[in-house]
């Protein structure tokens, strides 16, 4: 738990949640909690969206407008929203199976469409609310309680991905290290464009493997030296996961227009534009003609 | 005087262009039209037409034979006899043996053939300075001239062109559609193009900017209806359109609409399935489907524009009923109505209000989802500085939060129950046409309503006693609607464009009504008047 003064910051909401005891979920939220509030923002300024999930139920957490949307579906309705009002700040929350299974498509193509969003991906790498079966990100070979003799796929690499999509901000986090966590979740916020954080967390019910131990020996700070607006060094980082080590930081970051800024004919939020019937008179009078 | 003109050709051969300039010109002389396109889903070649009906008074359904079939190559040539009523005038080629010698454009034919139409209809000379565009250059617009002039002179005049015609718009369904949703507000439109409701999209693409507004094409249709519903949830009018196979794919966001309580419309424009089925034709057999689509209870809006000009105001009204009772509504037209092309009187805006039914004022406790309330009251993120909204796909609490409770399980299913009680009383009833003491009284629902309606007229003209009674607000369906029209003896015969009879069966299900006979198409055609006729003398004999 990171030691902040919760009386003062209105984002946190002190509620029950339906998390298992020690779940690195707490710290995420937690973590989100302050970052939102070292950056000055006020819950009314911020939408928390999801898709279904553990790590979905978050927005239910947090003192913020939420929309929690179906499994998979958090992009496409993130999309929707920031068309409407891109004055609100959207931070997308959910697990591996949402984003990358499930929702995978979307990923693809919002990132595409670079979304100005905080995308952050609880990536324990196994399912958790439906109890245990193999992720997109689990490994080949691991087993699960589906995956008896282990999994037959080959592991999805969610950072070498986007940084393959073309990706604006693509970062790796630990929900162990909230210090890193907290810092990366500001310099995304701090980002204009589609920024992803993809977060390491234990599942302490269903994956055995992947653990606090197994990922606090693995993971080390990326080196000050790595150029992160080099696209090809990022990528040939972003490979490395597993014994070899796995990378924690920034990998790859790239200032490119948004969505909304490549829709040059809208200049304010859409939802304060005001809109009545006769509007549409003067297409009418060409039709008369 | 109504005439029944055929453009028939390979895709890529001019059909459009030729219907484009008979259509504009014989619309600004007063004649009302009715044309209907019937292609194949391909790009290049294939076998296509457009029929074309042209009328001193409004005309509501397509015909089977032409009275002035133009043939552009020689495979129209061949079937048009088949197309054809007996005597009828086929303009060919072959019959302008000097229009070489005019141009040798290779739209030299098409070109005379409108200059041909224009002088049957009584076109005078100078119109046919109108067949020109924009968008080609001086010397093509030249050519087009000396053809289209060629084609006048070889032809005699047989109609005059009716006076009026003023404050008439042509339109087809599929922009009808569109500007309705202008009308209304329509902020964000995400869309994955799929025939025959790409026509919505483009439409709107077209006026993005001037009408500041966002379309976006969608990774799939799935992403398509979620985005609408986000779009929605902040704030904005928000729509999709997409034919059956698409509407299959947004399935699960209804139900996200629905408990959420986010208004969102939804164009499906019907094609035949399953599946793939015909991806250029007409159908009206979605309708089951898209009354009981996506899992669980809850409360939906489905309205069938009965035509063209519905098109625009069900539309409208789709996003005014969505607001009020933050429900999906679902617009379900069909290749006929989408790509029919009709002269209806200018839309009417003037006589519009876009009613957002929100709650704007700062309130102690709100209760986004308060139980008790079955219309209007919503908020949404920043509509009040102060408000905090929590939209869920979940059974929640009030505010929005998710629950398992019983008592909020019971309320949530309560509250649609009384919310679709509601929608029923705030519907539209069927409009009952024809004969007021009608014998045999036909039931039908969307596009269908045209052809019946010529039907109806013809019947009642040969001295038989029949009433249509056509639905535009199909889903939910008041179990009282019916008592007003059933009467004692009474043939009641259901028609509708699929094999199953989907609102005979809904209608049934919540009126408990039977119907004795029914009259079905289901070869991805459209009706036409003659079609019902004759089976309508079929089930006489019986």
């Amino acid at each position: 738990m990171i030691n902040i003064n919760m009386s003062e910051n209105p984002f946190v909401r002190n509620t029950k949640t339906s998390w298992c005891p020690g779940c690195g979920n707490f710290s995420i939220l937690d973590s989100i909690n302050d970052a939102l509030f070292a950056e000055g923002l006020t819950p009314q300024n911020v939408l928390m969206v999801s898709g279904i999930g553990q790590a979905a139920k978050l927005p239910h957490y947090i003192n913020a407008h939420g929309l929690n949307t179906l499994h998979g579906r958090a992009i496409p309705a993130a999309m929707g929203a920031q068309a409407a009002n891109n004055d609100i700040k959207i931070i997308l929350t959910s697990g591996d199976g949402d984003t990358y299974g499930e929702g995978g498509n979307h990923f693809l193509h919002n990132v595409r469409r670079n979304l100005d969003i905080v995308h952050i991906v609880h990536d324990n790498q196994v399912y958790g609310l439906t109890k245990g079966q193999g992720s997109p990100t689990t490994a080949l070979g691991q087993k699960t309680r589906l995956q008896f003799d282990g999994m037959r796929h080959d592991a999805l690499n969610p950072v070498a991905l986007a940084i393959s999509l073309g990706c604006g901000f693509v970062a790796r986090s630990f929900s162990g290290d909230p210090v890193h966590l907290k810092q990366m979740i500001r310099a995304a916020m701090n980002h204009k464009g589609y920024a992803l954080i993809d977060v390491m967390q234990p599942c302490i019910s269903f994956n055995h493997v992947n653990t606090f131990k197994w990922y606090k020996e693995r993971a080390f700070y990326i080196p000050e030296t790595h150029d992160v607006t080099d696209r090809v060094k990022a990528f040939e980082l972003a490979l490395q996961f597993g014994d070899e080590g796995i990378p924690m930081g920034i990998l790859y970051k790239e200032e490119k227009p948004t969505f909304l800024e490549r829709i040059k004919h809208i200049d304010r939020p859409l939802v304060k534009y005001e809109r009545k019937p006769t509007d549409i008179d003067w297409l009418l009078d060409q039709l008369v003609e | 005087m109504k005439q029944t003109i055929v453009i028939a050709g390979a895709a890529g051969e001019g059909i459009n262009t030729v219907e484009l300039f008979i259509e504009r010109i014989l619309k600004q002389n007063g004649y009302e039209l009715f044309s209907y396109k019937n292609y194949m889903s391909r790009v290049r070649g294939g076998y296509n037409f457009s029929t074309i009906v042209v009328s001193e008074s409004p005309v509501f359904a397509t015909v089977d034979k032409a009275d002035i079939f133009i043939a552009l190559n020689r495979e129209a040539h061949d079937n048009a006899e088949a197309q054809m009523v007996s005597n009828g005038l086929l303009i060919t080629e072959e019959r302008m043996p000097d229009l070489k010698e005019v141009s040798r454009s290779k739209n030299a034919f098409a070109m005379a053939a409108v200059g041909a139409v224009l002088k049957i209809f009584g076109i005078h000379e100078d119109e046919l300075h109108k067949i020109k565009s924009k968008k080609w250059a001086d010397d093509v617009n030249l050519e087009n001239y000396k053809s289209a002039k060629y084609g006048y002179d070889q032809f005699a005049l047989k109609h005059l062109p009716p006076r009026g015609g003023e404050g008439r718009i042509l339109i087809n369904g599929n922009q009808a559609v569109a500007f309705g949703a202008l009308s209304a507000g329509l902020s964000f439109y995400c869309a994955y193009p799929m025939a025959p409701s790409t026509g919505i999209m483009t439409t709107l693409a077209t006026y993005e900017k001037e009408q500041k507004i966002i379309v976006e094409q969608a990774e799939d249709e799935i992403a398509a209806v979620m985005a609408a519903v986000g779009a929605s949830s902040n704030g904005v009018r928000a729509m999709t359109g997409t034919s059956g196979g698409g509407f299959a794919l947004m399935v699960e966001t209804l139900g996200f609409a629905a408990v959420s309580e986010t208004p969102v419309v939804i164009c499906n424009v019907q094609r035949p399935g399953p599946a793939t089925g015909l991806p250029t034709r007409t159908e009206q057999a979605d309708l089951a489907f898209t009354v009981t689509a996506s899992q669980g209870e809850f409360s939906r809006i489905v309205l069938a524009p009965l035509t063209v000009e519905d098109a625009f105001y069900d539309t409208h009204r789709a996003f005014n009923l969505a607001d009020e009772f933050q429900v999906p509504v679902i617009i379900l037209t069909d290749q006929l109505l989408a790509d029919t092309t009709q002269t209806v009187e200018r839309f009417d805006t003037a006589s519009l209000k876009n009613e957002r039914h929100l709650l704007e004022a700062v309130v102690e406790d709100y209760k986004r989802y308060d139980f008790t309330r079955v219309s209007g009251g919503r908020k949404y993120p920043g509509l009040d500085p102060q408000t905090l909204i929590m939209t869920d796909s979940h059974v929640h609490d009030e505010y929005g939060h998710v629950t398992e409770a019983i008592e909020p399980t019971i309320q949530l299913k309560q509250k649609f129950l009384n919310r679709t009680g509601a929608i029923k009383s705030a519907l539209k009833k069927p409009e009952l046409y024809g004969s007021t003491d009608y014998e045999t009284l036909f039931i039908t629902w969307g596009s269908t309503y045209g052809a019946l309606r010529e039907a109806v007229d013809q019947l009642n003209d040969d001295g038989k006693s029949v009433a249509m009674l056509a639905f535009s607000d199909v889903f939910p369906i008041h179990p009282d609607v019916m008592k007003p029209y059933l009467k004692e003896g009474v043939k009641v015969i259901n028609v509708e464009g699929n094999a199953m009879n989907q609102f005979g069966m809904i209608l049934r299900m919540e009126t408990g009504t039977l119907f004795d006979h029914a009259i079905n198409k289901y070869d991805g055609r459209p009706f036409t008047s003659q079609y019902i006729i004759e089976k309508f003398e079929v089930i006489q004999h019986d």
